[in-house]
């Protein structure tokens, strides 16, 4: 016969498993994105190390150390933008896990990219290069900085010296508060070109391209 | 069915009690849409209690009460008269009769054709079986008084036992009374035997997925059910009743839009149980537009709804057993699950819609007149919508859902001796996801409708 007390207690246990399975499936998908973002950071330390031993030896000998920081800097700007997708539908769908540090140390790998693009201008003589931050909202929806990573997007497929950086406007996070001041950054979209052209609202293509060298190498 | 005029009918729950479950689904929409988090708290919530009835489900398929296969030699099959509520049906009646006369039973019945005022030629068809067939008799109406009244005034005319009541566009398989007759001895006050309706020559696609809507519904769900006496419906199509149960319950409600449904909840409330026969394979006519599916659905889910709130007080009442601690409240949950799911998930459409609008705007702005940098700025491919598929609970529960609904398909298949082809495919690829969705919406219409209590023609 149907027993109801019987069933109910099943029903709290299967409950409690698939509790547990809704856990395990969260914890996966944040172990997932942790490990890319210690890959990015992991490439970043050692860019980092090969800045300071650049700086101990003389300008004349750095080319090769600049190549590989220009390859190293390149790798890890690619991962960046496969995770930024990836962090927001992860975070969208998580239910018990705990995305506030591994958000943080995506953030601070971008802040790192930028530093490295501005410096490499200087200890490299690159000066091809053209850092460009892109300061979005990452807590909310703004279709216009979706409509502005799209146009970034075609820019970072045709120049390739163009280093296009993500920076959250709404984060707490000291560094990027400190650089938000430094160009005064209160809206999103906001693009600062080359660290000195503060571009506020969407731009177009055109606009943002106007008296900026674009190779595709 | 058919009737000219609503007037007729009751609809409606109460005005101010109709209203206030309106407005307090809005409030709660209005919540639990704010974030995915609340959708899944939400969806959690009914997937526990879904369990909950998976599992009394499963206690039910595998509990068969003690079904005595019961012999019946001649003389001990009880009388019997055939009722046909009929009207305007010159399309299904001539192979209703044939099917009807054919029917096997070792003692001569009647078969009272009840005709509710046709303006069609169909009562000329009638008029032939009836001269060649004496058994056959037409009860005239002057004006058009629905199915129910047709039944229970002829309920009065026959002294039969068993009343069989068969609709205009149902062919019964020839051996559907031999089966059906015997399963009113099993064990308990029995009052009705139900048969397993299924669909009746399916043409298009509409009408195949229709083909194992019935399968799962009238088939493998009712056999379970029936085990633990937890029938609320008998389907109007064909179900035998006790000549007497009915004149004692105070026979059909004339003006319930579903009659099936209620006469059902009535005799589970007068402790009387609904017997089912998986052996009795009773084809009947689905809807092959949306138009007439729609027709037929706002009068049925209208009228779930309506037997629903008259039959409240059985809700989790120990005292009707199976019924109000199971069927009753699933049945229930069903509704509600529904509609929720059928809001959520259009509302997440709607949202992403507008997103994409906005983005689109915006990258009109920045594209200054060139076409094709503008559709790729317009471009939004980003998945923000589907973490509501993407999410764990979601995942699991609707995986859950699934394989429940493939397993009680695959026994349903079983039952009607069918075997699952590829040409159900595209049938199963459309139930699984359209049809939901497209039901849902008529669900959503009808408890509104229902529930504000407005007029309805069909």
């Amino acid at each position: 016969m149907v027993d109801y007390k019987k069933t109910l207690i099943a029903t709290i246990i299967i409950a409690l498993a698939i509790i547990v399975v809704i856990k395990f499936i969260d914890e996966s998908r944040l172990n997932n994105l942790t490990k890319q973002v210690s890959e990015s950071s992991l490439e970043g330390e050692s860019t980092r190390l090969l800045f300071l031993y650049a700086q101990t030896i003389q300008y004349e000998d750095r080319g090769e150390l600049c190549k590989v920081i220009d390859f190293n800097t390149k790798r890890q700007m690619d991962i960046g933008y496969k995770l930024v997708t990836l962090l927001k539908i992860y975070e969208e769908a998580n239910l018990l896990s705990d995305y506030k540090e591994v958000r943080k140390r995506y953030f601070l790998s971008n802040v790192e990219l930028w530093i490295y693009s501005t410096q490499s201008k200087t200890l490299c003589n690159q000066s091809d290069i053209i850092p460009l931050i892109f300061f979005y909202e990452a807590n909310s929806n703004c279709p216009e900085c979706i409509a502005q990573g799209n146009i970034l997007d075609r820019i970072r497929g045709e120049c390739a010296n163009i280093r296009i950086i993500s920076l959250p406007t709404d984060e707490e996070v000291d560094i990027i508060n400190l650089i938000k001041s430094r160009f005064g950054v209160v809206s999103s979209p906001t693009l600062v070109l080359d660290n000195k052209k503060v571009l506020k609202g969407i731009q177009s293509e055109e606009t943002i391209l106007n008296g900026v060298n674009c190779t595709s190498q | 069915m058919t009737n000219e005029n609503l007037s007729q009918m009751q609809v409606g729950i109460g005005r101010y009690k109709g209203a206030a479950i309106v407005i307090a689904f809005f409030i709660f929409i209005a919540l639990a849409f704010s974030s995915t988090k609340n959708m899944s708290i939400i969806y959690f919530a009914f997937g526990v209690v879904t369990i909950f009835s998976g599992l009394i489900y499963l206690q039910a398929y595998i509990y068969e009460s003690g079904r005595k296969k019961v012999n019946l030699s001649e003389k001990d099959f009880p009388s019997i008269a055939v009722l046909i509520p009929n009207r305007n049906s010159s399309e299904t009646i001539e192979k209703t009769l044939r099917s009807i006369v054919n029917l096997k039973y070792p003692k001569p019945f009647n078969i009272f054709v009840l005709d509710d005022c046709s303006t069609d030629n169909c009562l000329d068809i009638v008029q032939r079986f009836v001269d060649k067939h004496p058994s056959i008799k037409i009860i005239r109406n002057e004006k058009n008084i629905g199915k129910a009244a047709n039944i229970n005034n002829a309920i009065k005319k026959t002294d039969a036992e068993i009343v069989a009541c068969i609709d205009s566009d149902t062919y019964p398989a020839e051996d559907a009374l031999m089966k059906m007759v015997p399963c009113f001895y099993h064990n308990g006050k029995i009052g009705a035997v139900t048969a397993f309706i299924t669909t009746s020559e399916p043409k298009n696609l509409l009408q195949k997925v229709q083909e194992l809507e019935y399968f799962n519904a009238f088939g493998f769900t009712s056999k379970v059910m029936s085990n633990i006496n937890g029938l609320i419906v008998t389907p109007g199509p064909m179900t035998l009743f006790k000549r007497e149960v009915l004149i004692k319950i105070g026979g059909f409600d004339e003006k319930n839009l579903t009659e099936d449904l209620e006469i059902g909840l009535r005799l589970q409330k007068n402790h009387y149980a609904i017997e089912y026969c998986p052996d009795a394979v009773v084809p009947t006519e689905v809807p092959d537009t949306f138009k007439k599916l729609y027709r037929q659905r706002e009068r049925w889910y209208r009228g779930t709804i309506f037997n629903l709130n008259k039959y409240r007080e059985m809700m989790l009442n120990k005292k009707y057993e199976n019924v109000g601690l199971f069927s009753y409240p699933t049945c229930i949950l069903y509704v509600g699950f529904t509609i929720l799911t059928f809001s959520i998930l259009s509302w997440s459409l709607a949202k992403d819609m507008i997103l994409r609008g906005e983005v689109l705007l915006s990258g009109l702005s920045a594209s200054s007149g060139n076409l094709l940098n503008y559709l790729n700025y317009a471009s939004y491919s980003d998945l923000a919508s589907l973490p509501l598929f993407f999410n764990s609970v979601f995942l699991v529960f609707f995986g859950l859902l699934v394989c429940f609904w493939i397993f009680c398909l695959y026994n349903s298949m079983k039952m009607a001796k069918m075997k699952l082809r590829l040409s159900h495919a595209p049938a199963i690829g459309f139930i699984l996801i359209i049809y939901p969705m497209m039901i849902s919406l008529f669900y959503l219409i009808s408890s509104i409708k229902e529930l504000c209590g407005s007029g309805m023609r069909w």
